[in-house]
C-alpha cells in the first residue's frame, strides 16, 4: 500500500510538470480579433451561367482569418434573392457554388444578378455581377402554375359569398412565372371558399398521374403566399387515388391523402410534402383511408385544392402558384 | 496482446462452454410481466420580458400524456431469461385512439452458459471505466431536492440511465476464472455493441467493442485492464471511410483498513488514438490520462476524506466517456420560440431538469457541445480532456440523518485554446442534507437540504483580449415534509448565476477547433417548486407539483421569460 | 509473433481448465470504484415484477349484406349516393368497435393499479396485413385508492375514464329502459343462458349495460374521496371530455367536482362542471361553460323526493352571458309497489349549456379555435328542437312527464307521458328519429359521422343512429325565427308480455311512441294537421327460446311520421314530409359453447316519403355476428 501511494506519487509528480508552451488548439484569437484582410479577391467562375444546362456558379475568396460572410445573390429583374452563408477563412467550391435555386422568392429568370459579399464585423462590401443566360429547370410534373390560364380541364367552385375572387392574376413578386391564383372571400356559413379540381385527365397520361410508383420518390409542393393582417386560410389538398383502375375515384373504396396547410405566415413560402408522409383526414383529423391505404402516386386520379377559412372569422385571403410534383423536395 | 488476440481468447471460451447448454435441464416455462405506468398532465405558461409586448407567442398550452411498459419476462429455463417490452402511449387529450403509439422500448436475451458464463443479447446498459465507456452525468444536477428529482427521475427512466450506464444495442459477456494459487482470480466482461448501420454507400457498420479483465490478486488488491474501441467495419458500404477511436487502460484498486480507517486507492491510466479517414491530411489524435483517488473514512467517527489527480491530455479521446447525456442543440418540449421575432427560446432550468427529450439514450462518435454556464470545468466528467490538476473532498456523516459533502477542484489546461495562456478552473461542489425527523426521533419524514456548487474559470493573455473569466455559482435548498402518513409536503429553489465570458471552440468533425466564438454571460436562472406528493408504495407516488422559473439574461442578447407549470404525474414505474 | 499466438492459445486452454470452476456471480454490489465488478451490463438485480396482470376481453365478428330492390322501372330504391353500389358486403362494425377488444390490467402494489385496451381489427378486403389496424379505443388508466382515518380515497389518471356526476353536471342520459332490443349493442355480453337477455329486459326493465351506460368519457385526473368525517364525500375532476379535448396543446380544459353530505338514505350534494376553451389562435379569448348545482334525494312517507337545481351559463370571446336556471324534481312512490308512478318537472333555461350533460343543448353555439387537432370538435353547435324519447332533457324547455308501470299478471306495462314547451323562440327547425330502420339507416354512411346529408341533406348520421332535421318554413320574414314557440307531447307505451308455448319461454315487446310538435300548447300528443309533426312508431318483437341453446328472434316495426304545411315542402309535389316505413325481420340467437355465441338477423325494410320522392328504399340487410368474451 505504503509503495503504491509513493508510486503514484511520483507518476503525479511527473506528470503534473505537463504543459504544452509552444503550440495552441485552433486558430489563433489574436488573428480573430485582428482587423480584417481579404487575401485574394472576391470572384465568381463565370459571368454568363446557363444554369439550365446544368452550369453551377462558383465564388472564391480568401480572407486573412475565419469570418461569418453571407453572399446576396439578387436578380435585377425578377428581384429574386439567394443567399448563401458560411464561416471559414476561404470562399471556395465546398461552400459557395450556386445552382441557379432561390432562396427568397420569386425564381430567378434569364436576367442579370448582382452578387453582394458581406462579413460580420465589415462595414465594407464586395461586389460583382454575373448574367443567367437561361434558369434552373425543376424536374417534375407541373399540375398548374397558372401561366396558361385556366385549363379547360379543371372544375372549380367557388362559394357566393362576399368579396369572392378565385382568379389567376399577375403581379411583379409573382414568385414563378408571371401568374398566381388568387382566392379571397367571406363565407359566413362554411369552411370552404372555394376550390379546384385537377384531374388527371387534364395531363395527357390517361385516368392517373404519370408518377413514380414508389411513394418515397414523390414529393408534392407548392408555393403560397400568407397575405399579413388577414384571417388565417386553411389551404387542403386532396390526392384522390383510383385504385382498382375503372377510371374513377370512389370514395368508399379508394384512398384519399390529404395535406392541410395553416397559411400562418406572411409572404411567399415553398410548401413541400413526401407522399408517403400524407394520412388521410376526416374534417381535419387523421382516419383510415378508405381503400388499401397504400400510398400509390401512380394511381391518383385527381387532385383537388380547398380554401378553407373558419366561417367566424370572416373575409381570409392567399395566393397559390407553382403546384409540381418533383422527385425530390423542390429546390426551387 | 491486441484486441483480435483477447476477443480470440475470448470466443474460445464461450464456443467450448456452448455445449452445456444442451445439458441444461429442462424446466417449466415460468412468465412473468414487469413495466410500469405513467400519467401526466401539464399546464403551462409563459411569460415574455422583452422591449416590445410579446403579442405573437401563444402564452399558455396544456400536455401530458398517460403510458403503459409492458415487459414480458420469459425464463424458458432456470438459466435464460427473454424481456420484451412495450410502450403503449396515450398523448393527452387523444380520445378514442387518437394520439397513440405503440413501440418496442426493450429487448434482450440473457442467460448463463453452463454455470460460468453470463450473457445478454439485445438491449444493454453498459458502463466500464470511467476513461473508456462511462456516463458521467456531466450536466445533471444530481444532488438536486427531492421535488425536482420527481423529474429528474423521469428523466432517468426514460433514458435507461441506470447510474452511469449508457444504452447500447449488441452482447454482451461477463466471465471469471479462480485459481487455487497466486492469485484468486480474474474477472472478464467484454460488450459488442453496434452504434450504426450502413446506409450501403457511405456510411460503413459502425461497431463499439471493448473488454476488461480484472485480476483479484487478493482480497483489497485488484488490477484492471481495459481497452473499448469504436471502428468501421471495412466492406460494409461501397465508399470505405475508416474511423476509429481507442482507449485502453490500466486500473488499480488498493484497500487496507488501518485501526478504525478504512483507506481506498483508486486509479486508472491509460492512452486514445482516434482516427478518421475522411481527414486524411490529418494526424491521428493520440493522447493520454492518468486518474488517482484515495479515499478515507473513520467510520467511528464518520468523517471521511479524499484527495485525487487528474491529468487529462488535450489530444485524449475516448467517445464512450466523452459522450455529454445532454443535447443542447435540442429543443424545449414546449415554447420553443418566442417574443414578436419567434426566435428560438433558449433553455432554462425547467427544460434540463425535467424534460427528457433533451438527453441522449446513446454514446456520440462526435464531441457534443458544451455549455459554459452550466458547466465549464469539467463538462465531459474526469475524462475531460485537457486538464491537470488536484481535488480534494470531505465528508461528515456522523450524526444520524446529517450528511455533507464538500469537495473541491482545481484544473488548468494543460494545452492553450486559440492562444498560449492556460485556463485555469476551480470548482467547489457544498451539498448538505439534514434528516431533522430521524435527529428529533419523529415517526414522520423531514428533510432539509442545501447546497452550493461554485465554478470559476481565469485566463489571462498576453493581450486583453485573450483574456476570460467566467464564474457560476448554483444555489439550491429544500424541503421534505411528511405531513400525514404517505403524504409529503415539498417545496425548492434552485439558482444559476453566471456571468463574466470565455470562448465556446467551434469544433469540426474531427473534433479540432475551427473557429472560437466569444460568449459574455450574465445570467441569472431561478426556479421555485411546490407540491405535494402521496406515496403509495416505494416509487409509486401521485404528486401535484408548481413550479416557477425565471430565465434572466442581463446582458440582454436573450430576451427574459417566466415559465409557469402546473403538473399533476402519477408514476407507477420501478 | 508465432510465439505469442501460441501464448495466447495455451492461455485460452488454460482458461477452460479453470473456468469450469468458477461461478460468475451476477449480484455484486455496485459501488464507486473503478475496478470492483461495477462494470460491464447493468441492472444487475432481476427488474421487480408486476404483482398481478390480467388480460379479458373479446372478439366480436360481425358482417354485413345489404341489398337494395328495384322498381318496376328497373330502378334501385336507394338513396342517390347508393344508386351504382345496390349490394354492399362489409366486414366489422363502423361504430368504433373493433374486431378484437383486450383490456390490460396490471397492479404493482397492493393499491395501485392501471389498465389499458388494445383492439386489432382487420376490415378483410383481401389486401390482408397492410389493411390491418391496430391501436387504443380508452386509452391508459392509472388508478390509485388509499385509506385513512379521514377517509377513504382514489385517484383515476390518464383515460380515457367513464364517469358520472349528476344528471346537470357531467352524466348521459340513461332513460326509462323503453326500447327495442331486437338489433344487438358491440357490448351486449353473452350470457350464461341463452335467453337472458330478454328475461332480464322482462324482469328488471333493463338489459345488461356495459360501464359506459350513463357515463361521460373523461381524460385527466379524478380523485374521490369517501367516507370522509361527518359523512361527506366529494369528487374532484380536471381534464377533457371528448368534446373539449384533442392532442393540440391549446390549454382547452375542464374541471367539475361535488361535496356530498349523507343522511343515512338521504343526501344533499354541492355539485359543479366548467369547461374553458379558447376561441382565437392565441389564446386570448376564452369560450366555454359554467355550471353549478344543488343535488338532493329524500324519503317523505311513501315517497321518495329526487332532484336536481342549479345554474349555467355560457361564455364566448370572454363575454360572459346570463345565467340560467336549471331545475329537474322527481317525485316517485317505491318500485315495489304495484304501480310505481313518478312525476318529474323540469325547466332548463336556454342560458344554461353543458355539451357533458345528460341534457342535449338546442340553444347556443359554443366554439373551439382548436379546430384542426386530432380528437378535437372544432364547433359545438346547438342542434335544432329535438323530438326525443321519454327522460330525455334538452335546454330551452320547460314541462313534465309522468312515468307509471303496471303490471297484470304476465303483463308487464310502462306507460310515460311527457309534455313541454320551449321557453325561448330559437330554432326553426325540428329533428327527430327513425327508430324503426334506424342502424340499417346509420349504416348508409359508414366510418364517418356526416351532417346534412341524405337525398334533400336533411339527415345527420350520430353513434349507430340517424336523425332527421324538419325545417319550420312559417317564420318570421325577418328574423326568420318560427312565428311562436313549440310545444312537444309523447306518450310512450312499453308493454312486456311473457309466456311459454310449446313448454318452451315466450317473450313478446311492443313498444309504442306517439309524439307530436306544435306552435300550441295541448294535453295530448295531437293527432291532427295542427301539429307541425306527428310521429308514431310502432315496434313488436318476439323472442322464443327454441332450446337450450337457442331463441328465434322476430320483429316487425312501423312508423308514420307526417309534417303539415308550416314546414317544408316538396319543389315537385309542393307537400310537406310524409313519411311511412316498415320493417320486418327475424334471427336466431345461438349459443354455441360457454362464452360463445352466434348471432343471426334478417330484416326486410321499406320505407318511402311519398311526398318527397328520392327519400325512399327499400330492399333488406343481412347480419352475421360471432362473439367470443374471454
Amino acid at each position: 500500500m505504503k509503495k503504491s501511494l509513493i508510486l503514484l506519487a511520483i507518476v503525479a509528480l511527473f506528470a503534473g510538470c505537463r504543459k504544452e508552451t509552444d503550440t495552441f488548439d485552433g486558430v489563433s484569437i489574436q488573428d480573430l480579433y485582428s482587423d480584417f484582410m481579404m487575401l485574394q479577391p472576391f470572384n465568381v467562375s463565370s459571368d454568363s451561367i446557363d444554369f439550365s444546362n446544368g452550369e453551377t456558379a462558383v465564388f472564391t475568396a480568401l480572407f486573412n482569418k475565419p469570418v461569418n460572410w453571407t453572399l446576396e445573390i439578387s436578380g435585377q429583374t425578377s428581384k429574386a434573392k439567394k443567399v448563401i452563408t458560411g464561416l471559414s477563412k476561404r470562399i471556395d467550391a465546398s461552400n459557395a457554388t450556386w445552382d441557379g435555386s432561390t432562396t427568397a422568392f420569386p425564381m430567378f429568370k434569364q436576367e442579370a444578378c448582382v452578387v453582394q459579399l458581406l462579413i460580420d464585423g465589415v462595414t465594407d462590401t464586395f461586389q460583382l455581377q454575373t448574367f443567367i443566360k437561361s434558369p434552373k429547370v425543376n424536374e417534375g410534373l407541373v399540375i398548374a402554375d397558372y401561366e396558361g390560364g385556366f385549363n379547360s380541364a379543371w372544375t372549380r367552385f367557388v362559394q357566393s359569398g362576399a368579396n369572392m375572387d378565385f382568379n389567376i392574376k399577375s403581379d411583379s413578386l409573382c414568385p414563378q412565372g408571371a401568374k398566381y391564383l388568387n382566392m379571397a372571400g367571406t363565407v359566413a356559413w362554411d369552411w370552404l371558399i372555394g376550390l379546384i379540381d385537377y384531374p388527371a385527365t387534364a395531363y395527357g397520361g390517361g385516368n392517373t398521374l404519370p408518377l413514380s410508383t414508389n411513394p418515397n420518390n414523390v414529393y408534392f409542393n407548392c408555393l403560397i403566399y400568407g397575405v399579413p393582417n388577414t384571417n388565417e386560410s386553411l389551404v387542403l389538398f386532396q390526392f384522390k387515388e383510383d385504385e382498382n383502375g375503372d377510371g374513377v375515384y370512389n370514395s368508399n373504396t379508394d384512398d384519399q391523402y390529404d395535406f392541410q396547410i395553416t397559411v400562418n405566415w406572411a409572404g411567399w413560402k415553398l410548401v413541400s410534402i413526401r407522399y408517403n408522409d400524407l394520412v388521410s383526414l376526416y374534417n381535419g383529423q387523421p382516419t383510415t383511408a378508405n381503400g388499401n391505404a397504400t400510398h400509390n402516386p401512380d394511381k391518383i386520379a385527381k387532385v383537388s385544392m380547398l380554401h378553407l377559412a373558419n366561417p367566424a372569422n370572416g373575409y381570409a385571403h392567399c395566393k397559390i402558384d407553382y403546384l409540381i410534383f418533383t422527385p425530390t423536395p423542390l429546390n426551387p | 496482446m491486441n484486441l483480435k488476440k483477447i476477443i480470440f481468447l475470448f470466443l474460445t471460451c464461450c464456443f467450448s462452454l456452448a455445449t452445456a447448454i444442451a445439458q441444461q435441464p429442462t424446466t417449466r416455462k415460468v412468465v412473468d410481466f414487469t413495466g410500469g405506468a405513467r400519467s401526466v398532465v401539464t399546464n403551462n405558461s409563459l411569460l415574455v420580458k422583452d422591449t416590445v409586448p410579446d403579442t405573437t407567442t401563444v402564452g399558455k398550452n396544456t400536455g401530458g400524456y398517460a403510458l403503459v411498459d409492458l415487459g414480458v419476462n420469459i425464463r424458458p429455463n432456470q438459466t435464460t431469461e427473454l424481456m420484451g417490452m412495450f410502450r403503449i402511449r396515450s398523448g393527452y387529450g387523444g380520445f378514442w385512439g387518437a394520439g397513440v403509439t405503440f413501440d418496442v422500448r426493450q429487448l434482450w436475451l440473457k442467460g448463463i452458459i453452463g454455470d460460468i458464463v453470463r450473457y445478454q443479447v439485445g438491449d444493454l446498459n453498459l458502463k466500464q471505466t470511467p476513461f473508456t465507456l462511462y456516463n458521467h452525468r456531466a450536466d445533471r444536477f444530481d444532488s438536486l431536492p427531492d421535488v425536482f428529482s420527481l423529474q429528474s427521475d423521469i428523466v432517468d427512466y426514460e433514458r435507461f440511465y441506470t447510474g452511469n450506464t449508457w444504452r447500447q444495442q449488441g452482447i454482451n459477456v461477463d466471465f471469471g476464472l479462480t485459481f487455487a494459487k497466486g492469485i484468486q482470480g480474474i474477472d472478464f466482461t467484454g460488450y459488442v455493441t453496434r452504434m450504426n448501420a450502413t446506409d450501403f454507400l457511405s456510411v460503413p457498420d459502425r461497431l463499439f467493442a471493448g473488454f476488461s479483465a480484472i485480476v483479484v490478486q487478493q482480497e483489497g488488491i485488484k488490477l484492471g485492464y481495459n481497452q473499448s474501441s469504436i471502428f468501421d467495419v471495412k466492406g460494409t458500404s461501397a465508399e470505405s471511410p475508416s474511423f476509429s477511436n481507442n482507449v485502453q487502460s490500466l486500473t488499480a484498486y488498493f484497500h487496507r483498513t488501518v485501526q478504525n480507517l478504512d483507506l481506498t486507492l483508486d486509479g486508472e491510466a491509460g492512452k486514445s488514438s482516434y482516427a478518421d479517414s475522411r481527414f486524411a491530411d490529418r494526424d491521428p489524435l493520440e493522447d493520454y490520462f492518468l486518474y488517482g483517488k484515495l479515499n478515507g473514512l473513520w467510520k467511528n467517527k464518520g468523517i471521511g476524506f479524499n484527495v485525487g489527480y487528474i491529468n487529462v491530455g488535450p489530444d485524449f479521446r475516448s467517445m464512450g466517456a466523452q459522450t455529454k447525456e445532454i443535447d443542447y442543440s435540442a429543443s424545449p418540449e414546449y415554447f420553443n420560440r418566442y417574443t414578436n421575432g419567434q426566435i428560438l427560446r433558449p433553455l432554462d432550468l425547467t427544460d434540463l431538469i425535467g424534460n427528457s427529450n433533451l438527453y441522449r439514450t446513446s454514446i456520440s462518435d462526435k464531441l457534443m457541445d458544451i455549455q459554459p454556464a452550466i458547466n465549464n470545468v469539467l463538462p465531459y466528467g474526469i475524462a475531460t480532456f485537457n486538464r491537470l490538476g488536484a481535488f480534494a473532498g470531505f465528508n461528515y456523516i456522523k450524526v444520524k440523518g446529517l450528511r455533507l459533502d464538500v469537495t473541491q477542484y482545481q484544473l488548468r489546461e494543460i494545452r492553450g485554446q486559440g492562444t498560449l495562456a492556460l485556463k485555469s478552473f476551480s470548482r467547489t461542489d457544498i451539498n448538505a442534507r439534514f434528516q431533522i425527523g430521524e435527529v428529533l426521533e419523529w415517526k414522520k419524514k423531514l428533510c432539509v437540504h442545501g447546497g452550493v456548487f461554485l465554478q470559476s474559470t481565469d485566463r489571462k493573455g498576453d493581450l486583453a483580449v485573450e483574456d476570460v473569466s467566467l464564474k457560476t455559482t448554483r444555489l439550491q435548498g429544500g424541503v421534505e415534509v411528511e405531513i400525514s402518513k404517505g403524504l409529503d409536503l415539498l417545496g425548492g429553489v434552485v439558482q444559476l448565476n453566471s456571468s463574466g465570458s470565455d470562448f465556446i471552440a467551434d469544433r469540426d468533425d474531427y473534433t479540432e477547433i475551427d473557429f472560437f466564438e466569444r460568449v459574455d454571460y450574465d445570467l441569472l436562472q431561478q426556479t421555485f417548486a411546490g407540491g405535494l406528493r402521496f406515496r403509495f408504495e416505494k416509487n409509486i407516488y401521485i404528486c401535484a407539483l408548481y413550479q416557477s422559473s425565471r430565465y434572466n439574461d442581463r446582458t440582454k442578447s436573450m430576451p427574459g421569460f417566466t415559465i409557469n407549470q402546473f403538473a399533476l404525474i402519477y408514476n407507477m414505474t420501478f | 509473433m508465432m510465439k505469442r499466438n501460441y501464448i495466447v492459445r495455451i492461455l485460452s486452454l488454460l482458461c477452460l481448465l479453470t473456468v469450469r470452476a468458477a461461478v460468475a456471480n451476477p449480484d455484486l454490489p455496485e459501488n464507486d470504484t473503478i475496478t470492483r465488478w461495477s462494470l460491464g451490463n447493468f441492472p444487475k438485480q432481476a427488474q421487480q415484477t408486476f404483482e398481478q396482470l390480467s388480460v379479458s376481453g373479446y372478439y366480436r365478428f360481425v358482417t354485413n349484406y345489404r341489398h337494395f330492390a328495384k322498381d318496376q322501372n328497373g330502378n334501385v330504391l336507394a338513396y342517390p349516393h347508393l344508386q351504382n353500389t345496390p349490394n354492399n358486403i362489409f366486414v366489422g362494425d363502423d361504430s368504433q368497435i373493433p374486431q378484437l377488444s383486450m383490456n390490460i390490467s396490471g397492479s404493482l402494489g397492493k393499491r395501485t393499479s392501471f389498465g389499458t385496451d388494445l383492439f386489432m381489427w382487420t376490415p378483410m378486403t383481401g389486401q390482408g396485413e397492410i389493411e390491418n389496424v391496430k391501436g387504443l379505443n380508452l386509452g391508459i388508466s392509472l388508478y390509485g385508492s388509499y385509506s385513512s382515518d379521514i377517509g377513504d380515497f382514489n385517484v383515476r389518471t390518464g383515460g380515457i375514464n367513464w364517469y358520472a356526476l349528476t344528471p346537470f353536471t357531467f352524466q348521459t342520459n340513461k332513460g326509462y329502459d323503453r326500447y327495442s332490443i331486437f338489433e344487438r349493442n358491440p357490448w351486449d355480453p353473452n350470457t350464461r343462458f341463452i335467453d337472458s337477455r330478454y328475461a332480464t329486459f322482462y324482469n328488471v326493465g333493463a338489459i345488461n349495460q356495459d360501464e359506459r351506460w350513463g357515463q361521460q368519457a373523461f381524460q385527466g385526473i379524478i380523485l374521490e374521496g369517501n367516507r370522509l368525517p361527518n359523512d361527506f364525500s366529494g369528487v374532484i375532476m380536471y381534464g377533457k371530455t371528448q368534446l373539449n379535448g384533442g392532442l393540440s396543446p391549446v390549454p382547452n380544459t375542464s374541471f367539475g367536482g361535488k361535496i356530498k353530505k349523507s343522511f343515512q338514505q338521504d343526501y344533499i350534494s354541492l355539485n359543479t362542471f366548467n369547461n374553458t376553451s379558447y376561441s382565437d389562435s392565441t389564446e386570448r379569448y376564452r369560450a366555454g361553460f359554467n355550471v353549478a348545482t344543488v343535488e338532493f334525494k329524500t324519503d317523505i312517507g311513501e315517497v321518495t323526493l329526487k332532484g336536481e337545481v342549479g345554474v349555467g351559463r355560457t361564455f364566448d370571446f370572454n363575454r360572459f352571458n346570463d345565467w340560467g336556471e336549471l331545475v329537474s324534481l322527481k317525485a316517485s312512490t317505491r318500485i315495489a309497489d304495484r304501480v310505481p308512478t313518478e312525476l318529474h318537472v323540469f325547466r332548463l333555461s336556454p342560458d344554461a349549456v353543458n355539451n357533458s350533460a345528460a341534457f342535449i343543448n338546442t340553444a347556443r353555439d359554443l366554439t373551439n379555435y382548436d379546430t384542426y387537432s386530432p380528437g378535437t370538435q372544432p364547433v359545438l353547435p346547438a342542434v335544432a328542437s329535438a323530438m326525443v324519447s321519454n327522460g330525455q332533457l334538452v335546454n330551452n324547455r320547460t314541462g313534465f312527464e309522468l312515468n307509471t308501470q303496471v303490471d297484470v299478471g304476465p303483463f308487464k306495462t310502462s306507460i310515460g307521458y311527457h309534455l313541454s314547451t320551449e321557453l325561448e323562440n330559437l330554432s326553426p327547425a325540428i329533428t327527430y328519429s327513425h327508430p324503426v330502420n334506424s342502424l340499417v339507416l346509420a349504416h348508409f354512411w359508414r366510418w364517418a359521422f356526416p351532417n346534412d346529408v341524405g337525398p334533400y341533406g336533411n339527415l345527420s348520421k350520430i353513434y349507430r343512429s340517424v336523425y332527421e332535421t324538419l325545417n319550420i318554413t312559417a317564420v318570421d320574414s325577418i328574423s326568420r325565427l318560427p312565428k311562436s314557440r313549440k310545444s312537444f307531447n309523447s306518450l310512450e307505451l312499453n308493454m312486456k308480455y311473457n309466456t311459454r308455448l310449446l313448454d318452451r319461454e315466450l317473450y313478446v315487446f311492443y313498444l309504442g311512441q306517439y309524439s307530436s310538435s306544435q306552435f300550441f300548447v295541448s294535453p295530448f300528443t295531437v293527432l291532427s294537421e295542427k301539429a307541425l309533426l306527428r310521429t308514431y312508431y310502432h315496434q313488436l318483437e318476439s323472442y322464443w327460446t327454441i332450446s337450450k341453446s337457442v331463441v328465434w328472434c322476430n320483429y316487425i316495426g312501423y312508423e308514420r311520421i307526417i309534417a303539415n304545411y308550416d314546414t317544408e315542402t316538396d319543389v315537385v309535389t309542393g307537400r310537406p314530409k310524409n313519411q311511412t316505413g316498415w320493417s320486418i325481420a327475424t334471427g336466431f340467437d345461438i349459443k354455441m359453447s360457454r362464452n360463445a355465441g352466434l348471432y343471426l338477423r334478417q330484416r326486410w325494410m321499406d320505407y318511402k316519403d311519398s311526398s318527397f320522392r328520392n327519400d325512399r328504399y327499400k330492399g333488406y340487410e343481412s347480419t352475421l355476428e360471432i362473439k367470443i368474451f374471454f
